[in-house]
C-alpha cells in the first residue's frame, strides 16, 4: 500500500502515553514544543535524531546534544555563514530527541553569506594540517583543565589553612563553582568538536557530488574508500588489545587472560604480582591513558561506560585475539589491503573521466577529503571519548556530594536531574553546610526522582515515530543530507511505513557477502556474548564497538549511513555491513542463519533459530 | 598457420593485423580478443577477398550486379534476393578456396558443431541491420555443409532489405563485400551480453550483464526475457540481480538436428541463472577489453557446461558500443572552478523531498 500522505502527525497531536503525565517536567522549557511558538513549531518537519540519541532520554543527558546543537548551529550560521542554512534545531517529545534544519530563505541574504563563506572556510582549508594541530591542542587543554576540576567534600569544619593562608575561598563555593566549570567543560569542547568538523563534510561532499555526477550508479560506500586507509587514533584502542594478546601469549600467561572474563579488575590485579607478566602490567598500565578512555558506547549517555570503568567490553574483545592467535590466526588490521584498494579505486575511477578538466577536479577533490579524513575519524576520540569518559566520571563525584548530603540515595540519581536542577540542589546542599539547618532538598529531590523513574518506564513503552509535522518541498540543508540520509526514499518509506516484517534491507556501507548466524545486540553491555563468526545485528554500531569487529564476520544496523563510525571500521576490517536497516534488530532473532550482501545492502533470513 | 596477405583463410589469431576491411568486422573483433589471450572458441574467417574471388570464378559478378543494382520496386528486389540466393547456391567454390575451408574446418576438430556467422566490416551502423550482416548459422557439422552456409552468409548481403538500403544510397553492389567466420560452437549452458557501461545513465563505471539459459541467440534475438546484472567494475561488485521468467532456452536438438528452443524446467525458469563469480569473471574481462579497445564494448558471451560458479567463461563476439560513446559530455565540474566553488554549488542544492 502506498499512501502519497505530504505530513506526519502534527507534534501538538501526538498523545502522552499513559502514565507520562507530566513528562515535560524532565526536561528544560525550551526543548518542549509550545503553544507560544507554535507557528513556528508546527509549520515543518521534524525528524526523530535516531543517528545520535535514540535512547529515551534521561534529563541530564539532553547536555550533550544541547551542547552539539549550539556549536553546530552556530558555526554553521554565525562562523563560516555556510550559506543556504543556519543551524539544526531541537525538541523534546515524550523523551525522545527531535532536529530540524533551518534554512535561509532570502536569496540576497545566502549571496551576501557566499562571500564570507569563501574567505572563512577557505582559510581553514588552507592551513587544515596546522590548524588540526592547534585544534588538537585546545582539546588536550581542555581535557586537562576537566581532570584537573576537584569537586570537594563539604567539611565540617573548614582545614585551619583556609584560615592561615588566608585563602578567602570557602569549600561550599569551591563545590558549586566545580560543577558550573564541570559543565562549561562540555560546552568548551563542543565548540571545539564543531569548529572543522562540517568544514570537514563539506570537503566530503564536495567528493560525493562530483563521484555521483561523474558515476551516476557509484555507490556511497564506494566513494568513501577513495579516502580511507588513513592511520586513524580511532584504531589505537584497538591496536593495543592485539598488542595485549600477543604479550599474553608471548609471556606465557594466555590462560590466565582467558579465565578472567568474569573478573577482568581481579585477574589485572592478581596479574601485578606475578613476575612472567611484567611486561603486559606494563603495557596494560600505559595503554590507560589516552587508549582505554574509550567509551562503550557513543559516549553522548552517562550509562555507557569506558574501558577504564568497565573492562568488561575490551576484556572480551582481548580473549578474542587471543584465542585467534592460539588458532593461528592472523589479528592484524588489513591496513595494507585497504590501501592498495583505495588506490586502485582512486586511478581507476581517475582513468574513466575522460576530461581534463574532470580529471583536475578529482583530483583535488579526493586530496581535499583526505586531507580532512583525519579529523572527521578521529574527533570523537578526543571529544566523545576523552573528554566524555572525564566528564561522566566528574559528574558521578558531583552525585557523591549530594548523596553524602542526604540529597540522593545513588550518584547514579544525579543524572535523573537536569542540569539546572543540579545548579539549584548543590545551592540548596551547600547553603544547608553553611547555614547548618534542614533543608528542602533532603525530601525534594527524592520524591521527584521517583515520579520520574515512573514516567521514565511509561515512557519506554512508546515508539517514537520518525518524523512529525508537514513535509518540505525540499531540504537546503547538505549536512542533514548527508549525515541523517534524509532522502525523498527515506521520507517515503515513513510515511508508508514498513511493509513487510521479516525483508530488511538497508544501506550496502561496506561490500561483500557472508552467512552466519546473527547475534543481536542491544546495548555494549551484551558485546561479550558476541561469538567468532557470528553476524553482528545493532540498533547501532558506535565506534568502541570495534573490537568485536575482530571476531564477527558482518555487521548489520538500524541506524547510520555510510558516514557512520561503524561502516568505516567494517571497511577497514574488510568485511560486509549493512547499516540503516530500520528494522534489523526487531525482525532478526539471535540465532536466525541469515545472509548479509554488502554489496546490495539485503539481508536474507535463510533459517530462523 | 600464418598466411601470407592472398591467404582466403585467417585464423583468428592473424585477424586483427589483418585488419577489419578484409576479415569484416565481428572477425577483427575475434581477433582482438584472441590477440589479448582472451577465452575465444578457435576459428578462422574467409576473407573479403575470397568472397570476391569466388564471385569472380563462378561468374556471378555481372549477374549479381544486374539483378541487385537494377531493382528498384520492392517486389522486384524480393525477387532479385531470391534469384541472387539461389545464383550463390548453385555456385560451387573453387577448388583451392574449398581445399582451404575445409582444411581451416577439419583443423578444428573431427565434424565438430561450427557457427558459420556473416562478417562485415559495418557492424556498429544501421549499414548493419540493413544490410542483413547479422546471419548466424549455428550447429553446422561437416565440411560441406560449412561451405553450403558460407555460401548463404555471402548471399545474405542480398536481402531485400538490404538491395533497397543500398538503392536508396546510390551504393552499388560492386562496392560491397562480406567476410564470414567459422567458429567452433560451445554447448553453452547459459548466453547472453555484456556492455560494459550502464545504458541507462552511460556510467562507465559499471557493467550491465543480460542472461538466460541455453545458446546467446535468444537473448539477442529478444526471445526470453533474460536476467538482468549490473556490476561496478571498478568496486568489483554484483550491484543488482534481477531474475526474469526464463520459459525457453535454444539448445542443439540432436533428434531433429538443429537448433531448437526448449521448455525449461519450471524451478530453474525465475532462478539467477549466472553466479556471482562468473559475473565477475566476465567484468574483469570487459574491462581489460574495453581498456584495450580505447572504448566501451558490447559483448557477447557464454556460459559452457558444468556447475554455476565454476563454468567456463567464451566469449563470442565484442563491437564497441556506439550511443554513449558518441554521446558529447559536458565537463561535470565547470573548468577552473575551486573546491570551494563547486562546495558552494553543491550546498545550495536542495534534495526535494516531495513531488
Amino acid at each position: 500500500m502506498h499512501v502519497t500522505e505530504s505530513r506526519f502527525a502534527s507534534p501538538f497531536d501526538v498523545e502522552t502515553p499513559a502514565g507520562a503525565e507530566n513528562w515535560e517536567s524532565l526536561y528544560p522549557y525550551y526543548l518542549r514544543f509550545s503553544e507560544g511558538n507554535r507557528a513556528y513549531d508546527d509549520s515543518t518537519m521534524w525528524f526523530r535524531d535516531a543517528l545520535h540519541h535514540m535512547e529515551l532520554l534521561q534529563p541530564f543527558d539532553t547536555i550533550t546534544f544541547e551542547a552539539w546543537g549550539q556549536s553546530l548551529s552556530a558555526y554553521n550560521g554565525r562562523v563560516f555563514a555556510v550559506p543556504p542554512a543556519h543551524g539544526i534545531d531541537q525538541r523534546v517529545l515524550n523523551g525522545y530527541l527531535y532536529v530540524r534544519p533551518v534554512p535561509i530563505d532570502d536569496e540576497a541574504v545566502v549571496a551576501e553569506r557566499v562571500e564570507h563563506f569563501l574567505e572563512r572556510a577557505g582559510f581553514y582549508f588552507e592551513n587544515w594540517d596546522d590548524l588540526y594541530a592547534r585544534w588538537q591542542q585546545k582539546m588536550e587543554k581542555c581535557i586537562g583543565e576537566l581532570r584537573a576540576i576537584e569537586v570537594p567534600a563539604l567539611p565540617k569544619l573548614e582545614d585551619r589553612a583556609v584560615v592561615t593562608e588566608a585563602r578567602g575561598i570557602t569549600t561550599g563555593f569551591r563545590l558549586m563553582r566545580a560543577y558550573d566549570a564541570i559543565i562549561g567543560s562540555i560546552f568548551e569542547a563542543y565548540q571545539y568538536h564543531f569548529e572543522m568538523l562540517n568544514l570537514g563534510y563539506g570537503a566530503y561532499l564536495n567528493l560525493f557530488e562530483f563521484c555521483r555526477k561523474a558515476f551516476p550508479r557509484i555507490r556511497d560506500e564506494t566513494i568513501v574508500q577513495l579516502v580511507a586507509g588513513t592511520e586513524l587514533l580511532m584504531f589505537g584502542p584497538d591496536d593495543k588489545l592485539r598488542e595485549l594478546a600477543r604479550l599474553a601469549v608471548e609471556a606465557d600467561i594466555q590462560e590466565r587472560v582467558l579465565a578472567g572474563a568474569s573478573d577482568p579488575q581481579g585477574t589485572v590485579r592478581a596479574l601485578r604480582d606475578e613476575p612472567a607478566a611484567e611486561r603486559w602490567v606494563q603495557a596494560f598500565d600505559e595503554a590507560q591513558d589516552p587508549w582505554f578512555q574509550f567509551s562503550s558506547g557513543t559516549g553522548l549517555y552517562h550509562h555507557e561506560r569506558s574501558w577504564i570503568d568497565d573492562l568488561t567490553v575490551p576484556w572480551s574483545a582481548l580473549t578474542g585475539y587471543v584465542e585467534k592467535l592460539l588458532a593461528g590466526e592472523d589479528i592484524d588490521r588489513p591496513t595494507q589491503e585497504v590501501r592498495d584498494r583505495r588506490d586502485r579505486l582512486t586511478a581507476e575511477y581517475r582513468q574513466l573521466l575522460t576530461d581534463e578538466a574532470d580529471r583536475d577536479a578529482f583530483d583535488q577533490n579526493v586530496g581535499l577529503a583526505r586531507t580532512v579524513a583525519a579529523y572527521i575519524e578521529d574527533h570523537n576520540f578526543f571529544v566523545e571519548h576523552r573528554h566524555h569518559t572525564v566528564f561522566w566520571a566528574k559528574m558521578r563525584e558531583v552525585g557523591d556530594r549530594l548523596v553524602e548530603g542526604g540529597f540522593l540515595e545513588d550518584r547514579e540519581e544525579v543524572f535523573m536531574l537536569s542540569r539546572w536542577e543540579i545548579g539549584e540542589a548543590l545551592y540548596d546542599l551547600v547553603m544547608g553546610w553553611s547555614v547548618g539547618a534542614p533543608r528542602p532538598g533532603a525530601t525534594h529531590w527524592r520524591e521527584l526522582i521517583a515520579e520520574r523513574r515512573g514516567i521514565l518506564t511509561a515512557l519506554s513503552a512508546w515508539t517514537p515515530p520518525p518524523a512529525l509535522g508537514p513535509v518540505p518541498e525540499e531540504i537546503s540543508e547538505a549536512f542533514t543530507v548527508m549525515l541523517w540520509g534524509i532522502t525523498t526514499d527515506r521520507v517515503r518509506t515513513w510515511l508508508n511505513g514498513s511493509a513487510d516484517g521479516d525483508a530488511v534491507s538497508g544501506v550496502p556501507a561496506s561490500p561483500g557477502v557472508r552467512e552466519g548466524l546473527a547475534r543481536v545486540i542491544r546495548t555494549a553491555a551484551e558485546l561479550p556474548e558476541v561469538q567468532p563468526g557470528e553476524i553482528l545485528v545493532c540498533p547501532i554500531t558506535a565506534p568502541a564497538w570495534g573490537p568485536v569487529f575482530g571476531s564477527i564476520q558482518a555487521a548489520v544496523s538500524d541506524i547510520g549511513g555510510v558516514m557512520s563510525h561503524a561502516a568505516i571500521i567494517a571497511r577497514e576490517y574488510g568485511m560486509p555491513a549493512v547499516v540503516g536497516t530500520g528494522n534489523g534488530t526487531t525482525a532478526i532473532r539471535t540465532g536466525d542463519r541469515v545472509r548479509v550482501d554488502g554489496d546490495t545492502g539485503q539481508i536474507t533470513v535463510l533459517e530462523r533459530a | 598457420m600464418s598466411g601470407t596477405l592472398g591467404d582466403p583463410v585467417r585464423h583468428f589469431a592473424d585477424c586483427r593485423e589483418a585488419g577489419a576491411d578484409l576479415v569484416g568486422g565481428k572477425a577483427y573483433g575475434l581477433g582482438h580478443l584472441t590477440a589479448l589471450g582472451l577465452p575465444v572458441p578457435p576459428g578462422f574467417a574467409l576473407t573479403t577477398d575470397a568472397y570476391r574471388e569466388h564471385l569472380a570464378a563462378a561468374g556471378l559478378l555481372e549477374r549479381v550486379a544486374a539483378l541487385a543494382d537494377g531493382a528498384v520496386e520492392p517486389a522486384a528486389q524480393a525477387i532479385a534476393a531470391r534469384e541472387i540466393e539461389e545464383l550463390f547456391l548453385a555456385s560451387s567454390l573453387s577448388g583451392a578456396l574449398q581445399d582451404a575451408v575445409h582444411t581451416a574446418y577439419r583443423e578444428l576438430g573431427d565434424e565438430i558443431p561450427v557457427a558459420v556467422r556473416s562478417s562485415a566490416d559495418a557492424e556498429d551502423t544501421a549499414d548493419a541491420s540493413f544490410a542483413g550482416q547479422q546471419e548466424s548459422y549455428l550447429w553446422v557439422r561437416g565440411a560441406e555443409a560449412v561451405t553450403v552456409h558460407v555460401r548463404r552468409c555471402w548471399a545474405s548481403l542480398f536481402t531485400p532489405q538490404a538491395i533497397a538500403y543500398r538503392a536508396d544510397r546510390g551504393i552499388r553492389s560492386a562496392e560491397v563485400a562480406m567476410g564470414v567466420v567459422i567458429q567452433q560452437m560451445i554447448p553453452a549452458s547459459v548466453a547472453g551480453v555484456m556492455m560494459t557501461l550502464d545504458p541507462v545513465t552511460g556510467d562507465r563505471s559499471q557493467v550491465t550483464i543480460e542472461a538466460a539459459y541455453g545458446l546467446g541467440l535468444g537473448v539477442v534475438s529478444g526471445e526470453v526475457t533474460p536476467d538482468r546484472f549490473a556490476i561496478d567494475k571498478v568496486a568489483l561488485c554484483v550491484r543488482e540481480r534481477v531474475a526474469r521468467d526464463k520459459r525457453i532456452a535454444f539448445a542443439f536438438d540432436p533428434d531433429a538436428g538443429e537448433v531448437r528452443p526448449r521448455e525449461v524446467a519450471q524451478g530453474d525458469r525465475e532462478r539467477l541463472c549466472v553466479h556471482d563469480d562468473e559475473l565477475l569473471a566476465l567484468t574483469r574481462i570487459g574491462k581489460d577489453l574495453e581498456r584495450e579497445l580505447g572504448v566501451p564494448q558490447d559483448v557477447e558471451w557464454a556460459l559452457g557446461p558444468g556447475e554455476p560458479g565454476a563454468r567456463e567463461v567464451h566469449l563470442l563476439q565484442t563491437r564497441p558500443e556506439t550511443v554513449w560513446t558518441k554521446k558529447a559530455r559536458a565537463p561535470i565540474a565547470p573548468a577552473g572552478s575551486s573546491p570551494m566553488e563547486r562546495m558552494i554549488v553543491t550546498m545550495r542544492t536542495p534534495v526535494r523531498l516531495r513531488g
